[in-house]
């Protein structure tokens, strides 16, 4: 998707028909559109995601007529809010056009029918107006992943905390068209139920119907817990969210601002604590299920040991004469004293009779094998225990201080109740009300977790029993085989989506460093961990302990991520591949240097113009001015201004409006 | 699961029946992508490619 030009009518604070061109410029790259707070930033990002996708992230969302036109609109006349966006992809050029007309009756405004057409034009010059216009946008930006590549600049910093891993899933499972493949393993589900209804009905068999009826019992309360389970995991994320906007609210209030800087710091020092305690617990998980055997090995060495004592007491091992050398003897027949011997005589018999006190090379080998296996398993042993009481003190160090840490929390937390403002006296409650909320979400998902396991064993088991069924009669017999290779489909799918997600989450990994190189912070880099969350580490740290990261870093952590989708969807577009087919896409940001540092605010400038092939970026001309102009004005190639007209600078003006001006 | 092991070996790794039934429905969910209240008729026609596929 190129963005080439936006036609804004009439839509909330723009008045008339405002037009913009996106730079293509490959070097300058970058289109700036200054504009202050309540001048129509965030409508101009609104604009993008009414015309392609009919959604508003605005407050009075059903108020779209801009309020003059509105005004000017005489009885009985017509005016439309429309929004015309020009872009190509692959080659085409589409237009898209949303329009809803607004009339004027008995002095009242109403919705006077609306439009969505999708118009393009191929190489060949032919054009055409696409039937479902929805499908079309879809297939060149899926609905899912606009927020993406048209957000807010502040909030996408969300991405890169612990919670931000759910969305980061989700991003790579919507680049990729996973949506597709996990649609055809719901269905095949439903297709294997039919093929199983129909065989254990054809097999005429009261037991597999039992059977049958109790898988299907199964998959249903698996299907009821697994919907439990994510509505819980929604539901703490949004609480998470909701505190989130509390500890804001108290960032900016007089009297808690600096308590609340404090719990920010700590909240973090706790967090890595929570994080190292986790990686002290996989530690020892992964030196149980390896070497855990051999804390119970104690009997099995003794008694090993004291077979083969009993043996070595008996000569038997190691014996004193080898079985070769009592060969060669045998076969020179001449003894060891000088004697000559003939087959079959007493001396031979004598010299062969040997050979039974003798021990043959591989029994020597194994002997000596096995003792010197048996002084390892010990040793090993005993430094399984020393290993395990390493770790398990680590781990009570580790757990101290985040208790520690805990207190501290809880005393901030009484010196905020404590306070005399009402304010922060609710604020707090709220906070604590929130919390309790989320330790009770995290207390079920676990217990669906266990109820879960047990569920996918116990239909695994009765999977087994119908697939293995002896059934008679061909109808049945065909059934069961329909039925068996739906289930093994079932299996290669999830497979399949297993590895496809953890593949691109490598590739990824690569690419957010690629990026994050652009943001210039030597000696660190981006790391997507196993839980799939974004992450910064020393790079010469092995054990790869995450750094803590402040807002800045994790704005800057975020925006690595999406330059790396923009890139991996770049990529896949180039590829023939049977799913979602990817494609190039531009960035719309809204307000990114809002809450920044000098140093990050100068960190962000230099690296965003390389996130993606397009970069739109709406700003303040505070947050413009120095340090991002800087960094970033030899990359813009367009740059339009806000004009606002409103009635409180100027009284001859009656309505607020915006006007789009080109620099 | 290892970690060289990709999408491309486990298809490698099924029978015909099973790499036709997964080719089909994938196109055909495609083609249901943006139609959600059309999912019965996506199931019905994923049965049926199941039941040609599977003929004895």
């Amino acid at each position: 998707m190129i963005l080439d030009e936006i036609k804004i009518g009439n839509f909330r604070q723009y008045y008339g028909l405002q037009v913009l061109k996106i730079s293509k410029d490959k070097e300058k790259n970058v289109t700036v559109i200054h504009g202050e707070n309540g001048e129509g930033k965030t409508a101009f990002l609104n604009v993008i995601k009414w015309c392609l996708y009919n959604k508003i992230d605005l407050p009075e969302a059903d108020r779209l007529l801009n309020e003059r036109a509105e005004v000017e609109l005489s009885e009985g006349q017509m005016v439309e809010v429309s929004v015309e966006i020009t872009f190509e992809d692959k080659g085409i050029k589409y237009t898209v056009k949303r329009v809803v007309n607004h009339s004027k009756f008995n002095n009242k405004i109403q919705l006077s029918g609306q439009r969505f057409t999708v118009n393009a034009i191929d190489q060949n010059g032919i054009s055409e107006e696409y039937r479902n216009p929805i499908n079309t946008i879809n297939q060149v930006l899926p609905e899912k992943m606009e927020s993406y590549f048209f957000f807010d600049g502040e909030k996408i910093d969300n991405l890169a905390k612990k919670e931000g891993c759910t969305n980061i899933k989700d991003a790579i499972k919507n680049i990729m068209g996973i949506e597709v493949i996990e649609n055809t393993i719901k269905d095949l589900k439903k297709v294997s139920s039919k093929f199983k209804k129909e065989f254990s009905h054809c097999a005429n068999s009261s037991e597999l119907s039992k059977y049958s009826d109790q898988l299907e019992q199964a998959e249903k309360e698996v299907f009821k817990e697994e919907l439990g389970k994510s509505q819980c995991e929604i539901n703490k994320n949004a609480l998470i969210d909701q505190k989130e906007r509390i500890y804001e609210k108290l960032r900016s209030l007089e009297g808690a601002k600096e308590l609340q800087k404090q719990r920010d710091k700590l909240e973090i020092d706790k967090a890595n604590k929570i994080n190292k305690i986790e990686e002290i617990d996989r530690e020892l998980k992964t030196i149980i299920s390896t070497k855990g055997y051999l804390a119970f090995s104690t009997s099995l060495i003794t008694k090993v040991e004291k077979l083969l004592e009993t043996r070595r007491q008996k000569g038997e091992i190691p014996a004193g004469i080898k079985e070769q050398f009592v060969d060669d003897i045998l076969e020179r027949k001449i003894c060891i004293c000088g004697r000559h011997f003939i087959e079959g005589q007493d001396e031979y018999k004598c010299v062969e009779a040997w050979k039974k006190k003798s021990s043959n090379r591989q029994l020597e080998d194994a002997f000596i094998q096995v003792s010197g296996d048996l002084r390892n398993a010990k040793d090993k042993r005993e430094n399984l225990f020393f290993e395990i009481e390493k770790i398990k003190k680590a781990k009570k160090e580790v757990s101290d201080e985040k208790r520690k840490i805990d207190e501290e929390l809880d005393e901030l937390s009484t010196k905020l109740d404590n306070k005399e403002s009402e304010d922060i006296k609710e604020l707090e409650a709220k906070k604590k009300n929130i919390e309790e909320q989320i330790e009770e979400n995290i207390k079920m998902i676990g217990e669906k977790e266990f109820i879960l396991n047990r569920l996918y064993e116990a239909k695994e088991k009765l999977e087994k029993v119908l697939r293995n069924a002896t059934v008679v009669g061909e109808k049945a017999n065909l059934a069961q085989k329909r039925f068996n290779e739906t289930e093994d489909t079932i299996k290669a799918l999830d497979e399949v989506l297993e590895l496809t997600i953890h593949n691109v989450k490598n590739k990824l990994q690569d690419k957010i460093n690629k990026v994050y190189d652009n943001f210039s912070k030597k000696g660190y880099k981006a790391l997507l961990n196993e839980n799939f969350e974004l992450q910064i580490i020393k790079e010469h740290d092995e054990q790869k302990r995450p750094v803590p990261m402040s807002q800045g870093e994790r704005q800057i952590t975020s925006l690595c991520f999406i330059g790396a989708l923009v890139d991996l969807a770049r990529e896949r577009s180039q590829k023939e591949t049977q799913i979602f087919k990817g494609g190039i896409y531009p960035i719309v940001m809204d307000s990114p240097f809002g809450a920044l540092d000098p140093v990050h605010k100068t960190r962000i400038a230099a690296g965003m113009p390389t996130l993606s092939h397009q970069v739109v970026i709406l700003v303040t001309n505070s947050q413009w001015k120095g340090e991002v102009e800087e960094s970033i004005f030899h990359r813009v190639g367009k740059e339009y201004k806000l004009i606002n007209y409103n009635p409180k600078k100027d009284q001859n003006i009656q309505h607020e409006y915006t006007v789009i001006e080109e620099l | 699961m290892g970690n060289n092991k990709n999408a491309k070996d486990v298809m490698g790794d099924q029978t015909n029946a099973v790499k036709n039934i997964i080719s089909k429905a994938l196109r055909i969910e495609e083609k249901y992508l943006y139609l959600r209240t059309q999912r019965d008729d996506a199931i019905e026609e994923i049965y049926e490619v199941v039941k040609n596929e599977v003929k004895e």
